[in-house]
């Protein structure tokens, strides 16, 4: 029996009908600009200070310390490119990141060396786990600022923040990190995480898309990216988008009360990975422990990925290539070739990213259906003939 | 609108897909498997220039049960098969469509030269294939037994444009594609000949006798399947004349020659598809113009038919008529039916 099964919550999730409760009457009443004096103004202000004072006690920060964005990317840029340009100022022209960011990330990084910043880009082990020691020999007292993913979205694995946060601060550098993908995954405590600037958006963790937040540690000062009005401490231009600012608001409480529910997540988790991991020729992408809850991603040799998904979707299951890029090259995943991962095998991986919302059933559903995908996919291989008949499988 | 399009990733169907792009559609795209010695390799590389997805498809069982077998049966029967015809009507595109219906694809393409019409008529309307605007490039001939369910969601994107015009403008727009060579009429052999194929499949079909006319034995054949009606090339026989075969007789495994070029007026045909026509009332005749070869110029004829069946006869000898080929009648450019050649005299 056909079913649907959303499996692409790393790419994007639905707008969950609590935060949707949340954000309609903004939308219907609530519609003043937070900057206006008038009533309408007051009235959208108090709602703006609310969201943020929740948000700040869901990582147990400063409300002053939240700044809303219009999404993850634009977190990324502001945080990478305002630090750099900030403590260029005080000779600090270096920036530290890893090979296996993402975009947002990287490209911030391609675009502040078109500047004159030199970058390091730090390699990992085949987990998808930074080099510790690499990291640490690159790190210097030139370094402005380390910028680290928290939790890669291709493969899952989740970094040791806290002790790379300590490598930037031993140099005086600042620390960020990219955490689009860990929220709602990982308890994130921000009166203990030693990080200076923190990234997510909320189209990941069931807000919707198009509202972003970065959060900036009191006392670190770094240039603005969208200049304008006096908006957010006149930190971040712009007219506030207070109902997806409430939506983020919901979504992240909601989240982080379904932290008790991540072990429950990673069963189902581990379901996947142990049906999927037991074919032939196949094997788990990224850390098998220090991973995403949601995270599957393997690979399958002689297969191409993007002919799996095409396949998979036909039969109802949405998933994703390691690279969710759409872009016109047959390129594989830069983040599995940073693992040592060959082309060919790079090639053939697909991930799956459930969520709380995924059923059993849908578990079920999946470990029905790729097995034979993956099968028929093979049989057209003539490399693969080969190894069926030299007894190989 | 959604339109699914077969993809080998040689140069016409990779233009074709951007001919479709250019022109608004939401482009999808398949590679159709038919035997071991094709791979997506080609076309994976268009689709990825092009951003479209490519769904490959494994047709092998299919296409060896019902194209080569054919083919084996036919040569093996002593006629001469078209397996683009075959492979056409009841592999290629019955599998897009399968995969269009699955996809939500409201119409299938291809990269064939040639082009599709819709017809009004009082019963009704047809679709009719019709010749391209590249008539060095006719493909029409492979095309004449598409069923209407096909013919009706069939969009030939590259009707109006020449092969020459493909290479420059693929190469213009920096397509791969733009100097991959031209796909061969017997894809599925590409070593040896057809006949070393057959023997591989089938085991060592026996020598006989070739006659002439007259009955007598004129020298060795090596097995029938390697003669074609028409063939004058690699006989084999010293003779002062050059020599033709002019029929094959399978029963008598015998190889029939004359140092006459065969020539032949009178044709029929049977297993008749009427596409851009209605079907005639038994006896009827049509002035037509008609095609016994895929390489063959169109010749006129008188041709009167009967249901599924007809006779055709040429308004001037046409040579080399092999039965198992195909007939394909045509009023101008516009394809009307087609139909098997059973005989020729």
């Amino acid at each position: 029996m056909k079913r649907f099964v959303y499996a692409d919550n790393a790419a994007t999730t639905p707008v969950s009908r609590e935060v949707i409760a949340e954000m309609t009457p903004v939308f219907e009443s609530f519609w003043g600009n937070p900057s206006s004096l008038h009533a309408k103004g007051r009235e959208a202000k108090a709602i703006l200070d609310s969201a943020r004072a929740r948000i700040a006690k869901v990582f147990s920060c400063q409300p002053s310390e939240i700044y809303f964005t219009s999404c993850g990317s634009e977190s990324d840029n502001w945080a990478i490119k305002g630090a750099a340009r900030r403590l260029a100022k005080k000779g600090k022209t270096h920036i530290v990141t890893s090979a296996i960011e993402h975009p947002a990330v990287l490209n911030t990084c391609y675009a502040l060396e078109k500047e004159g910043f030199t970058v390091s880009f730090i390699g990992v082990d085949e987990f998808g786990t930074v080099k510790m020691d690499e990291l640490e020999a690159a790190v210097t007292d030139k370094t402005a600022i380390v910028a680290i993913m928290y939790a890669n979205n291709e493969i899952g694995t989740i970094q040791p923040i806290e002790k790379i946060a300590e490598i930037a601060h031993a140099k005086g550098a600042l620390m960020f990190t990219d955490a689009v993908q860990a929220v709602g995954n990982v308890d994130i405590d921000l009166s203990k995480l030693k990080v200076d600037m923190l990234a997510l958006s909320g189209h990941k963790l069931h807000a919707p898309k198009g509202i972003g937040m970065l959060y900036i540690r009191k006392g670190v000062v770094i240039d603005n990216l969208v200049d304008g009005g006096g908006q957010e401490s006149r930190k971040r231009a712009g007219t506030e988008n207070l109902p997806y600012i409430v939506g983020l608001a919901k979504a992240l409480e909601v989240a982080k009360e379904k932290l008790a529910d991540i072990p429950e997540l990673e069963r189902k988790r581990d379901r996947l990975i142990e049906a999927l991991t037991k074919l032939p020729y196949s094997k788990l992408n990224g850390h098998r422990t220090e991973r995403l809850a949601g995270n599957v991603n393997v690979g399958f040799e002689f297969i191409e990925g993007e002919s799996m998904l095409l396949w998979l979707d036909i039969s109802g299951i949405c998933c994703s290539t390691g690279s969710a890029c759409s872009s016109a090259s047959l390129e594989p995943s830069h983040v599995l070739l940073a693992c040592g991962v060959p082309h060919e095998k790079a090639h053939g991986s697909v991930r799956l990213s459930i969520s709380h919302e995924t059923t059993d059933e849908d578990i079920d559903y999946i470990i029905e259906t790729l097995p034979p995908i993956v099968e028929k996919l093979r049989n057209m291989i003539p490399l693969w003939e080969e190894v069926v008949k030299s007894g190989k499988v | 609108m959604k339109v699914l399009l077969g993809l080998s990733g040689g140069v016409d169907s990779t233009y074709a897909a951007l001919a479709l792009k250019d022109a608004g559609y939401e482009v999808v795209a398949a590679h159709l498997l038919m035997h071991g010695k094709m791979n997506a390799a080609e076309a994976r590389e268009s689709a990825a220039a092009l951003g479209i997805p490519l769904y490959e498809v494994d047709c092998r069982d299919r296409f060896s049960d019902i194209v080569i077998e054919n083919f084996i049966n036919e040569y093996t029967t002593a006629r001469t098969p078209n397996p683009c015809v075959i492979c056409n009507s009841e592999v290629k595109f019955i599998e897009l469509l399968r995969l269009a219906d699955e996809l939500g694809c409201e119409k299938i393409a291809t990269g064939h030269y040639a082009s599709v019409e819709r017809i009004e008529d009082s019963e009704g309307e047809l679709y009719a294939i019709k010749r391209g605007k590249d008539s060095s490039k006719d493909q029409t001939y492979m095309l004449w037994r598409l069923p209407e369910s096909v013919r009706k969601r069939l969009i030939l994107p590259l009707s109006g444009i020449t092969k020459a015009e493909i290479r420059s403008e693929s190469k213009e727009r920096g397509l791969e594609a733009a100097d991959r060579s031209d796909s061969q009429e017997i894809c599925f052999i590409t070593e040896g000949d057809y006949a070393d194929y057959l023997e591989e499949k089938r085991g060592k079909f026996p020598e006989g006798n070739f006659v002439y006319e007259d009955g007598s034995v004129a020298g060795r054949h090596k097995g029938i399947i390697r003669y074609t009606v028409g063939q004058r090339r690699g006989l084999g026989i010293s003779a002062p004349t050059r020599l033709f075969v002019t029929g094959i007789d399978k029963e008598k495994n015998e190889v029939v020659i004359s140092d006459k070029d065969p020539i032949f007026s009178e044709v029929t045909v049977s297993g008749i598809i009427y596409s851009g026509m209605r079907e005639p009332k038994a006896g009827e005749s049509r002035e037509l113009s008609v095609k016994l070869r895929y390489a063959a110029k169109p010749k006129a004829a008188t041709v009167t038919f009967f249901g599924d069946k007809a006779t055709v006869k040429l308004h001037e000898t046409e040579r080399a008529v092999a039965p198992g080929q195909s007939c394909v009648m045509y009023d101008g450019d516009l394809l009307l039916a087609g139909g098997f050649i059973d005989s020729a005299k």
